[in-house]
């Protein structure tokens, strides 16, 4: 048994200790982890269990590889990409990051793929692999402004294109980015001053 | 023989269908391009609904976030609700008691049949047939009346707690649903009457809005828009959550996958409701409907992505947990926006007319799409 695969039977005790010793085994010898692990050593960073799911991290670089890994290879056959979100952590170096629920219709049985990258990199779009990572890239890339490399229409989905910001960042506040503009407004409009403005459109800006 | 040059110049127009379109059930925009009345490509606009629900649910507590989920699926709030808990119950390792199990399958199966009732009856209507609507609406409000009974609310129920029920089920309730499921099957009959071999049903859903297996999974679709596809695969049968397990079902699957099997399989996933909530009844067990849970929710730090088969699809709740009382990452795998996706590859080379069938065949809620 390598180094590596002592620390993460360590990790797994420790952090799911609700969890029977039996199911603790089961966990550890799950075959997806064996299997990627044999291919790609150098790119796991750390395996997780957590009330009987596993958590994989893997290094930003190899992530479509081991995809095309998870969906090609017929031992694993993950041919279902059920969600893809973002996480924030602005206090780490590496704040963002991205999560992939990897689900395989054939085998019944799941894997997390997790992988981390600073502020401004950019991670390579899974669409190739999974057409479905599509929309699920654009909101990540809508809400938390991460980018995704190789992407087939990289712009936001749910908030207006015009706007500024990525409203599930942890340091976007949940009132909005004008927050002073709505507290004046708001003591304008207690205070009985409030002034309604009149929008004036312009239909013939071209003639 | 001389070749015959057009006269006519042709070329591609695009038509804006929506936001403000009755069939779109919301406010669905489409950019569809057209090449007389085939559509080219078609580019779907959403996010008019969106309201910031995975932030809000960051900001508040385990418990207070459980009335937002409502409003996702309006259509089918129970179901969210039930997602939602047992994520946390998963999170936080509680066992909810075989009682509060029964009633929440009973609950849950009741949405089922209220949530494909409003589809099967603004579908229908979509593609102009009247009198089915009224007759969904006739049935689906005595759902809604059950969860009146039951709750207090008709839709955004906030039925189940975490690690149980808020209430026990009020008495005469048991001989009301069995009512309503007595007088179901031959309801069931009426529509089919109507539509399984009528005429304009088949043509506008026949050979409408195909997809292959493989695509659909390729592109995520879950629930009766990916059983239409041939695919054999419920979360209920292949994961299964709140003791669904202990009841027998079989699930529908089509082969043609088009619109009409979707149809075939949303009545008959109907009639499997029906034959769930019987058993519910016939084995309802006593005893306690709470398990013991702390007053303050504090999950241990971990995350966890627990799915349950809502009446659309997979509906996915990913918690990220630092240990404290709120939620530090609060996810929603809506099942309507990964299914939304395929309607571009579904419309593709379709007439005008069929967006409107697909739109129906999709059964998306746009509360959900956009959350």
């Amino acid at each position: 048994m390598t180094d590596e695969e002592k620390d993460s039977q360590d990790t797994s005790s420790s952090e799911s200790e609700k969890e029977t010793e039996k199911q603790e085994k089961q966990d550890v010898k799950d075959p997806a982890v064996e299997a990627i692990r044999e291919r790609f050593s150098d790119a796991i960073l750390d395996v997780t269990f957590f009330a009987g799911e596993v958590t994989v991290k893997i290094k930003k670089e190899s992530l479509l590889e081991i995809c095309r890994f998870c969906h090609d290879d017929p031992r694993l056959r993950f041919d279902y990409l059920a969600d893809l979100c973002g996480l924030d952590f602005p206090e780490q170096e590496e704040r963002f990051i991205v999560v992939y629920q990897l689900y395989s219709i054939e085998k019944n049985r799941r894997l997390r793929l997790k992988t981390s990258l600073r502020e401004g990199e950019a991670v390579d779009s899974v669409t190739p692999v999974w057409g479905t990572a599509d929309w699920h890239e654009r909101e990540t890339y809508d809400l938390f402004g991460i980018t995704f490399k190789n992407h087939p229409n990289m712009e936001r989905i749910l908030m207006p294109e015009d706007w500024e910001g990525h409203p599930l960042r942890k340091d976007y506040p949940l009132e909005g980015p004008n927050k002073e503009l709505l507290d004046d407004e708001l003591k304008q409009f207690q205070e009985g001053t409030l002034k309604q403005h009149y929008t004036e459109t312009a239909f013939h800006e071209e003639d | 023989m001389k070749k015959i040059e057009p006269l006519v110049d042709t070329q591609e127009m695009v038509i804006n269908m929506g936001p403000q379109h009755p069939s779109t059930h919301g406010v669905f925009r489409v950019i569809l391009y057209l090449d007389g009345e085939t559509i080219m490509d078609c580019k779907p606009v959403i996010g008019y609904l969106h309201r910031g629900v995975e932030k809000l649910g960051e900001n508040l507590t385990y418990p207070q976030v459980q009335p937002i989920t409502d409003r996702m699926d309006y259509l089918a709030s129970p179901a969210y609700n039930l997602g939602y808990v047992g994520a946390v119950e998963k999170l936080m390792g509680i066992e909810v008691p075989p009682r509060a199990e029964y009633i929440r399958v009973m609950i849950n199966e009741l949405t089922r049949i209220a949530s494909h009732l409003v589809w099967l009856g603004t579908h229908a209507l979509d593609v102009g047939a009247m009198t089915i609507f009224f007759y969904c609406w006739r049935e689906r409000e005595m759902v809604l009346d059950l969860f009146e009974r039951y709750c207090g609310a008709r839709l955004t129920t906030n039925t189940f707690r975490i690690g149980g029920l808020q209430q026990d089920i009020p008495e005469g309730f048991i001989e009301e649903v069995q009512d309503f499921i007595n007088l179901l099957p031959s309801r069931i009959k009426d529509y089919e009457t109507i539509l399984t071999s009528n005429r304009i049903w088949l043509n506008r859903l026949k050979n409408v809005g195909i997809i292959s297996a493989e695509e659909a999974i390729n592109l995520g679709l879950s629930g009766p828009n990916l059983r239409g596809s041939g695919v054999k695969w419920d979360l209920r049968k292949a994961e299964p959550y709140c003791g669904y397990e202990k009841f027998d079902f079989i699930i529908p699957t089509g082969e043609n996958c088009d619109s009409y099997d979707r149809y075939v399989i949303r009545l008959e996933e109907m009639r499997q409701s029906i034959r769930i909530i019987q058993q519910t009844i016939d084995g309802l067990p006593g005893g306690d409907i709470r398990a013991k849970i702390p007053k303050v929710l504090k999950p241990p730090v971990g995350e966890i992505y627990h799915r349950v088969e809502a009446p659309k699809g997979e509906l996915g709740f990913y918690i990220y947990s630092d240990g404290s009382t709120k939620p530090y990452r609060f996810r929603v795998r809506a099942p309507s926006f990964v299914n939304l996706q395929s309607f571009a590859t579904m419309i593709k080379g379709h007439l005008v007319a069929d967006v409107i069938a697909v739109i129906g065949t999709l059964d998306f809620v746009l509360g959900e799409v956009d959350r």
